[in-house]
């Protein structure tokens, strides 16, 4: 197990068409250097694209904690629980 | 929906489920709503339940075949680690085979376990259902919730929030303050299938019997962080989390430290060739008791999670939910025996929680949060100084035991300070008294 | 029994409103590939009520053998009663590898399948391959936003089933000539099963349940208009020509449009006869979704976006001069 699709790939989830996370402002990103969602997301839902200069959001492995809700230093990620019966499905827990 | 119910529920959780036990036992029209597939489905926990606790809602529950038990634990380890060894003490008894005193269990099943007591008995449990806002009259009293659903209002004279550690739901309704960072731990975890009899045979253990293990030290990439590793009956869960002001500045991503986790010289061989099942991260609620938010209000009580209960010391937090949902609940049936809803009479569930084990602990042990975020050596030079000091204690190298000694204290004076070290058991005494 | 008992590639041909799915005549020329890899036969199977009459063309699209399973009882679709006639025949016919359309019928149907017979299932595959050596048929799909492309084998079962999204695998050219067998499989409805009565089809006029594939026209927005000011351009456009909206990738993110209307290699692939890419850079992600659309007209402020690579007509400049300039053009020469 070396990387987080393959750990990812494990968890189950009822995926759902509509995103429930959101960046409220691009911009801000830009100007965000330690961009640490990108590091403490457990799931890697958060991916800075060099191209196009914006963070990609990956939501659909998203394990719903929380941490980047109140753990970007900008409060800048709009955050929703998914719709019920979506998002991650524990087997397990 | 234009139906009332006596009381709604928020989470089928332990909390939930609890107090719909208890409340529905006593003929209260009981709605519980969970936004997970089912109850369990959202649920993270090491982890272990306390069977005392749940017996007071369903006595000898562990003689039924159903009930999901996975290990009975009669052995319980405390390890100080750093990165190449680590220090243990354990305590392992026959006394707490049968009846058992802790019991490991998975979440997904067990909390669906222990849903479906709540509706044999009466509780109507609504899935797929996200609680998206809180409904209020004119004066302020919580009258019912909204949900995700098409005309999804539901109205009740009574509420009980038992969502989470982290609820967004209540933050919003401004019944609790956002979470800070420094007071949660964020961890994650897998569960690694092993088979029934390997289990048994590399923990040392009986047929259906467990271990767990608390890890304290540098493991958490020197963060304020616990790791764990627990037997169930096929499966082993090992989990490692830090205080997440910390993860905000780290380096390390929690995938990555759970990998090296793995690789440590306590953990390997417990997990080597095994398979992991599942990939999970979520919230302890760490601040303590002074980051608790009022327990209740105008119509409406808080339990489990969402009330920040959690006794990092002794691992309580899914008991501590189920304590408090159980008093919720019967704070609830009190509350309408006596027709009385107000925020008055539900200071009952508030002098409950007090007069409790519950309240007890949770006092007795505020200091414990801060003792270990404030007092970083506990993760960095401690566990390199207690390392050095058993090698050099066990390590017969032909230096005389005498000059082994003075190698010791001059270590600790070095990488710790002897004054350090005194002042920190100080501060520990005193965190935990 | 051994695995080399199971043998050849069926495709389900799916059947609604009296008209084959084309999904399954794709399948039927990706099952051909695959079948002549493994050195074996092609067949399909139609269930339902009056199908027969689809044997010949399923024929002509690749299949040696058809299986049809032909009832009263089958003439609207249930789960049980459908996957039951399915797994009959499989369990008797035993073909090695089972594709099916990833329509809403072929998800709920495949997975219903794979339950009773304890067959891997890889689900909304991109591409379908046979593993030179172990002959395992590797199922490639991709996973959490396009990220990552993982490939798929079954390690131990029969049969390997594998679901395909419409319009993924290319309709293969008929040949009227070809000859096969059909079979004739009687598998009785149990009137216990029928629990559920169809009483009356009603057409779907949601706007939100739209099937871009089927759109004529499609504006697609990207990152450069990823924004409510953007979206509401897009939806002006799309009004005045008659147009379904869909994007790429950042639309889905910035919650503008549901992820069953992204166009991608995470997406669908879509061959409208206008697509409008607005403010779309044209990464190979996207490309692969729509590059065989009739027209592309692409709207990009970089000159150098590799979109304009395939587009019919390029614009460079920004949405906001250009969409307006257009419905204000296309408002005149219709009189709209």
């Amino acid at each position: 197990m070396s990387k987080i699709e393959d750990k990812l790939y494990t968890t189950r989830f009822k995926v759902d068409k509509f995103t429930h996370l959101k960046i409220a402002d691009g911009s801000i990103c830009l100007k965000c250097e330690a961009k640490p969602c990108t590091i403490f997301c457990p799931a890697a839902v958060y991916v800075w694209d060099e191209e196009e200069n914006h963070i990609r959001i990956v939501y659909e492995g998203c394990l719903e904690c929380g941490s980047c809700r109140i753990g970007c230093p900008y409060t800048n990620i709009t955050w929703n629980f998914p719709r019920g019966g979506f998002g991650v499905q524990y087997k397990y827990g | 929906m234009e139906e009332t119910f006596d009381l709604i529920i928020v989470g089928a959780g332990p909390a939930g489920i609890s107090a719909a036990i208890v409340a529905a036992r006593a003929g209260l029209k009981t709605i519980v709503f969970e936004r997970g597939e089912f109850p369990g489905s959202k649920n993270v926990f090491g982890g272990v339940v306390y069977v005392n606790e749940i017996a007071k809602l369903i006595p000898e529950f562990w003689k039924d075949k159903t009930a999901p038990i996975e290990r009975i634990i009669t052995d319980s380890r405390i390890v100080f680690a750093n990165d190449h060894g680590a220090l243990q003490v354990g305590y392992k008894t026959d006394r707490f085979a049968d009846p058992p005193n802790v019991v490991s269990v998975h979440r997904a099943k067990w909390d669906r376990w222990y849903a479906k007591k709540a509706q044999e008995v009466g509780a109507l449990i609504v899935t797929n259902t996200v609680v998206e806002d809180v409904l209020r009259d004119q004066t302020g009293k919580v009258i019912g919730v909204r949900t995700g659903r098409p005309d999804g209002d539901v109205l009740a004279k009574l509420t009980i929030f038992c969502d989470g550690v982290q609820s967004p739901l209540l933050v919003r309704a401004g019944i609790r303050k956002e979470v800070l960072p420094e007071h949660v731990a964020l961890s994650v975890k897998e569960t690694i299938l092993l088979g029934e009899e390997e289990v048994t045979k590399r923990f040392g253990t009986k047929p259906g019997e467990g271990v767990t293990f608390e890890i304290l030290g540098s493991l958490a990439d020197k963060m304020d962080g616990v790791s764990i590793m627990y037997t169930n009956r096929e499966t082993v869960s090992i989990g490692i989390g830090a205080n997440l002001r910390q993860w905000m500045d780290s380096k390390v991503t929690p995938y990555d430290m759970i990998d090296k986790y793995k690789e440590h010289p306590l953990i390997k061989p417990f997990v080597e060739g095994g398979q992991t099942k599942e990939y999970v991260a979520h919230w302890l609620p760490e601040g303590g008791y002074d980051t608790m938010p009022k327990i209740y209000g105008n119509g409406y009580m808080l339990a489990g999670d969402t009330s920040m209960l959690f006794n990092a010391l002794h691992r309580e937090g899914t008991n501590l939910a189920q304590a408090t949902g159980r008093m919720a609940g019967e704070t609830a049936v009190a509350a309408f025996k006596y027709n009385d809803m107000s925020e008055e009479f539900l200071k009952m569930y508030d002098n409950l929680t007090k007069a409790s084990f519950v309240m007890k602990d949770m006092k007795k042990y505020r200091g414990f949060g801060h003792l270990l975020f404030d007092n970083k050596m506990i993760f960095s030079t401690l566990p390199e100084a207690v390392g050095d000091m058993c090698e050099e204690m066990l390590a017969v190298d032909g230096k005389s035991k005498k000059e082994k000694q003075k190698i010791i204290v001059r270590n600790i004076r070095k990488k710790v300070g002897l004054l350090k070290l005194l002042g920190l058991a100080w501060r520990g005494w005193r965190a935990v008294r | 029994m051994s695995d080399s008992d199971w043998k050849d590639v069926l495709v389900f041909i799916e059947v609604s409103d009296d008209k084959v799915q084309e999904v399954g005549f794709e399948l039927l020329g990706e099952a051909r590939k695959l079948a002549t890899k493994l050195g074996q036969n092609v067949s399909a199977i139609i269930i339902g009520y009056d199908v027969e009459k689809f044997a010949k063309d399923c024929i002509s699209n690749g299949a040696d053998t058809v299986y049809i399973v032909d009832d009263p009882g089958y003439k609207d679709y249930l789960t049980k009663t459908y996957s039951k006639a399915f797994v009959q025949v499989v369990e008797k016919f035993k073909p090695d590898i089972v594709l099916i359309g990833a329509t809403p019928l072929g998800r709920d149907l495949s997975g219903a399948v794979a339950t009773v017979l304890k067959a891997g299932l890889t689900a909304d595959c991109t591409g379908l391959d046979i593993d030179d050596k172990t002959l395992k048929l590797l199922s490639t799909r991709p996973t959490f936003g396009g990220n990552i492309m993982a490939t798929i084998y079954c390690q131990k079962g029969k049969p390997q089933m594998s679901t395909v999204r419409p319009k993924v695998m290319k309709m293969p050219d008929p040949d009227l000539s070809r000859s096969g067998k059909v079979i004739k499989e009687h598998v009785s409805v149990d009137p216990k099963d029928l629990t559920v009565k169809i009483l009356q089809f009603i057409s779907d006029d949601c706007r939100d349940q739209i099937e871009i594939e089927h759109a004529k026209v499609l504006i697609a927005g990207g990152r450069g208009c990823a924004s409510p000011a953007g979206m509401e351009k897009l939806k002006e456009l799309a009004k005045t020509i008659g147009g379904e909206i869909c994007g790429s990738r950042p639309m889905v993110e910035n919650g503008l449009i549901p992820s069953n209307r992204q166009v991608g290699q995470t997406g669908k692939t879509v061959v409208p006869r206008v697509y409008f890419a607005v403010g779309i850079s044209g990464a190979i992600q996207h490309l692969v979704g729509m590059q065989n659309s009739n027209v592309i007209i692409a709207i990009n402020t970089d000159p150098n976006a590799p979109i304009f690579k395939v587009a019919t007509v390029s614009i460079v400049g920004s949405w906001q001069n250009a969409i307006p300039k257009i419905i204000e053009e296309i408002k005149k020469r219709t009189g709209r």
